[in-house]
């Protein structure tokens, strides 16, 4: 497995790569955005791990340019998180992950195998998918279709979108969309599912604003209601 | 003497008389100002000639010696000659026309005239009148007299006509022009027994200009007051409710220039080296940055003497260095005030007419002083307000800073220790391996401390995450956090919970970390085998969490400050006790946030009880909604 580092401090990067490579990662190490990027398109890592306020081109950018041609799982790393409003910034811009700096190393392992582990596991518990005519998911093909055209999804995004229609006519709750989608060690990330859903409406919903799909138990969490076919 | 002429004679005698009672109480009003003086000779001069004139018919009618006659016919003639001279300059004193020298001049021209007058009245030969029945006297001016006071009575008709706009009570102009008009009816009917036809003109003049300067200057400023104050009020309203530096000066400008009915305002404001052309009302905006010196210009001035300066004409009056661009050619009647706030100067208000406007009244100066301090203080709140702005920002720019600028070495470091105890857990000695755990502890307290800080700003700016907390479960994981802790200190932790308590709408991350930061405090002020105790209940829609200990409890005078940022108490023989102070200022923050309330009951020596008090229902509806994104 290979993981992509991008971080403009030295002592970090080698921190992090160091503990990286004893769990038995293949690490490389890019000190900039720029640098990041060619990296990413050499080696093609299975994973990126970014800080966002960097020399040159910062995170943001970087994760973005990726997105535009690889659903890699990406996570930001970043001290800056202060408000609810720059963890959102960073997943709106296609993070799957985002961990505020510091944080322990066994931690930090541990969130990294369990986004492997969440982008890697197709996990179609059952094959059935979901086709209303407008709306179609692929659980074999892990595709997704909207008005007949197909769309992407990160993995986490297919991910949520699976779990709610697996739950359909159901609310399914925060705490537990943040166990099955991101992993138990999520449970506290509470920002996550707010921020995905949102994601998630724009890509599927034929009105993002006025949602019909995937709509919002107030305070509780979350239920996917299926259409009638057309 | 006809009964006609007498009861004319009568009438102009009480109008006169009345005349001269209002004059009275004008110049006791406002003796300083010049119209009033002016006003005042006018009336003075008028009553000597209908006197003069009194005196001669009657002294003639019963056949009174000579010199009687006499008298009254110089008194008359003089007082005649002083009415037409004063009823010119009072008309251009009205319209504000007069010129630099020009009280001197006038004063000159007074002094010969007169004194040509008593001259002719010792030496002249011949008889200076002629009688043409018992109380009808002949009298003819010169012909040169005659010339000089048709000149002043058309002068003066002329001078009311083309200033109108600055005699805004039609009354004066009226008044000034039937007594013009009645003395062009003396000068072209020689005859003295005509003369009472002039008086029918004169004296009504006379009463119509008093009544005009009473009406003005005491009348109407009592009846207008409540409409003024009110007036007043609502400027001061508009003026005191903006906060933007900007808007605060253009509305002050603005409404000051509607006050008083002018033509423009603008306001300097003063920057500690010269004064700043800050905002104008119907003025142009490219002037507004224009600098002026202290002491420079009329509003220099004004700012440095801290007084009211008016000037009737500034094209005329000011000989200083132009305020403005253009200001001698476009500036008529011009009032600055300076607005002064304690003992500074923060700028001047400039009100200004065309040169054709009209004048400003004292009336309109004295609503202007009283907006001066009002107007002043609007500025220094709006500055105070944006420096407050400019504090924040750079606060939370600091903020992040820190955030950023600590959090990474802080990281780094975090990482090597950790690295460093993963990778020598076979090669460090134990001693080694203490002074790394030692290193490890102090940097998770450097990261508490920052945390500390961001918490308290985030739940501050206010967004936490609402959602529905077990209070049960976050109290056992607080007190979880802290087990270590208080067995170090050997302390025991008590949990006494209801079996059932309700759920509540919070932050669970800032609950739990405010209940951590009440049970962490209680454990640093309690004394080796002390006992912390933590309960809950339910009271009505509220659930109150207790946080009991039995440690060195808080002074009276501290309990008030306690949940200041920064604050710590002094506690004798606790000086070894670390903290940031910020900890309990989360936990105020934290229940603010929540709607909820805290208190504490505490007996130095005995021990301390923190209660808070958090609804069920959370925070009230409106405060999720704009707290809450999706």
């Amino acid at each position: 497995m290979k993981i992509l580092i991008v971080d403009d401090e030295q002592a970090i990067r080698d921190a992090l790569g160091r503990k990286l490579r004893r769990e038995g990662f293949d690490v490389f190490l890019a000190g900039n955005g720029i640098d990041g990027l060619r990296v990413f398109h050499s080696e093609r890592p299975d994973l990126v791990i970014l800080d966002i306020i960097m020399p040159e081109m910062d995170g943001l950018t970087v994760c973005q340019r990726i997105r535009e041609i690889a659903e890699t799982p990406i996570m930001m790393l970043s001290a800056q998180a202060i408000r609810e409003e720059d963890i959102v910034q960073g997943l709106n811009a296609g993070a799957d992950e985002y961990l505020v700096k510091p944080v322990r190393l066994n931690e930090f392992t541990a969130r990294v195998r369990a986004l492997l582990r969440r982008s890697q596991v197709a996990t179609p518990e059952s094959s059935v998918g979901y086709n209303d005519g407008y709306l179609s998911i692929d659980l074999q093909r892990r595709h997704v279709y909207v008005a007949g055209n197909k769309i992407h999804l990160t993995p986490t995004e297919f991910k949520l979108l699976v779990v709610l229609m697996e739950n359909a006519g159901r609310v399914v709750t925060q705490r537990e969309l943040l166990e099955q989608v991101w992993g138990h060690e999520y449970v506290d990330d509470i920002y996550y599912p707010r921020v995905y859903i949102s994601q998630l409406r724009r890509k599927v919903e034929p009105d993002a604003a006025n949602p019909t799909y995937i709509l919002t138990e107030h305070r509780i969490g979350y239920r996917f209601e299926k259409r009638a076919s057309s | 003497m006809s009964v006609i002429n007498l009861v004319s004679l009568v009438i102009a005698g009480v109008s006169l008389l009345l005349a001269a009672v209002m004059m009275l109480l004008v110049l006791w009003q406002d003796s300083r100002n010049l119209n009033n003086v002016f006003a005042g000779l006018f009336t003075l001069t008028t009553v000597l000639w209908f006197f003069g004139s009194l005196i001669a018919r009657v002294s003639s009618y019963i056949d009174a010696p000579s010199t009687l006659i006499e008298l009254g016919v110089r008194l008359s003639e003089g007082g005649f000659t002083g009415a037409c001279a004063t009823l010119y300059l009072l008309a251009v004193i009205l319209t504000g026309g007069q010129g630099r020298f020009f009280l001197r001049t006038a004063l000159v021209c007074g002094v010969v005239v007169f004194g040509y007058q008593i001259i002719l009245a010792y030496f002249a030969s011949g008889p200076l009148y002629s009688q043409i029945e018992s109380g009808t006297l002949s009298y003819n001016y010169g012909p040169i007299w005659s010339v000089l006071y048709g000149f002043f009575a058309v002068a003066a008709i002329f001078v009311m006509w083309q200033q109108r706009r600055k005699v805004a009570d039609l009354l004066l102009r009226v008044g000034v022009w039937l007594f013009a008009i009645g003395v062009l009816i003396e000068l072209i009917s020689p005859q003295l027994r005509n003369r009472s036809i002039s008086f029918d003109f004169c004296a009504p003049g006379v009463l119509l200009v008093c009544y005009a300067m009473v009406r003005t200057q005491i009348i109407q400023p009592l009846v207008g007051r409540e409409s003024q104050l009110k007036g007043f009020r609502d400027v001061g309203l508009a003026i005191t409710s903006r906060l933007r530096l900007d808007e605060v000066l253009k509305t002050i400008a603005t409404q000051a220039a509607d006050m008083l009915q002018a033509d423009g305002a603008a306001i300097f404001l003063n920057n500690g080296q010269s004064l700043e052309l800050a905002a104008v009302h119907n003025m142009p905006e490219r002037f507004v940055g224009q600098q002026l010196a202290l002491g420079e210009g009329l509003v220099g001035q004004v700012a440095v003497e801290r007084k009211v300066s008016q000037l009737e004409d500034y094209h005329r009056d000011w000989r200083g260095l132009p305020d403005m661009q253009y200001a001698k050619e476009v500036f008529g009647a011009v009032v600055a005030v300076p607005l002064v706030f304690g003992e500074d100067v923060m700028g001047v208000l400039f009100v200004v007419e065309s040169p054709q406007g009209k004048r400003f009244d004292r009336e309109d100066v004295r609503l202007l002083e009283m907006l001066g301090p009002q107007a002043a203080v609007a500025i220094t709140n709006s500055r105070l307000f944006e420096k407050q702005q400019e504090l924040d920002r750079l606060k939370n720019q600091m903020i992040r800073m820190t955030s950023h600028d600590l959090k990474n070495p802080l990281f780094s470091a975090m990482s090597h220790i950790e690295l460093l105890q993963e990778e020598g857990e076979n090669i460090l000695t134990e001693e080694m391996k203490s002074d790394i755990q030692t290193t490890w502890i102090q940097l998770q307290r450097m990261n508490r401390i920052i945390r500390g800080i961001l918490d308290l700003e985030r739940v501050q700016s206010g967004t936490p995450a609402y959602e529905e907390a077990n209070v049960t479960e976050m109290i056992e994981l607080a007190v979880s956090e802290l087990i270590d802790q208080a067995r170090n200190s050997e302390i025991e932790i008590k949990i006494d919970l209801p079996p059932h308590l309700p759920n509540i709408i919070g932050d669970r991350h800032y609950l739990i970390q405010a209940i951590a930061n009440l049970v962490e405090n209680a454990i640093k002020f309690t004394s080796k085998g002390g006992t912390i105790t933590v309960s809950a209940e339910q009271v009505d829609q509220l659930v109150i969490v207790h946080v009991a200990d039995t440690g060195v409890g808080i002074p009276p005078d501290a309990q008030a400050r306690i949940f200041e940022r920064f604050f710590r108490a002094y506690h004798p023989g606790m000086e070894q006790v670390s903290g940031t102070g910020l900890g309990l200022s989360l936990v105020k923050a934290v229940t603010d946030a929540h709607g909820g309330r805290i208190w504490l009951d505490s007996k130095v020596g005995q021990g301390t009880i923190f209660h808070v008090a958090l609804p069920i229902s959370g925070p009230n509806e409106t405060q999720i909604v704009s707290r809450s994104s999706s």
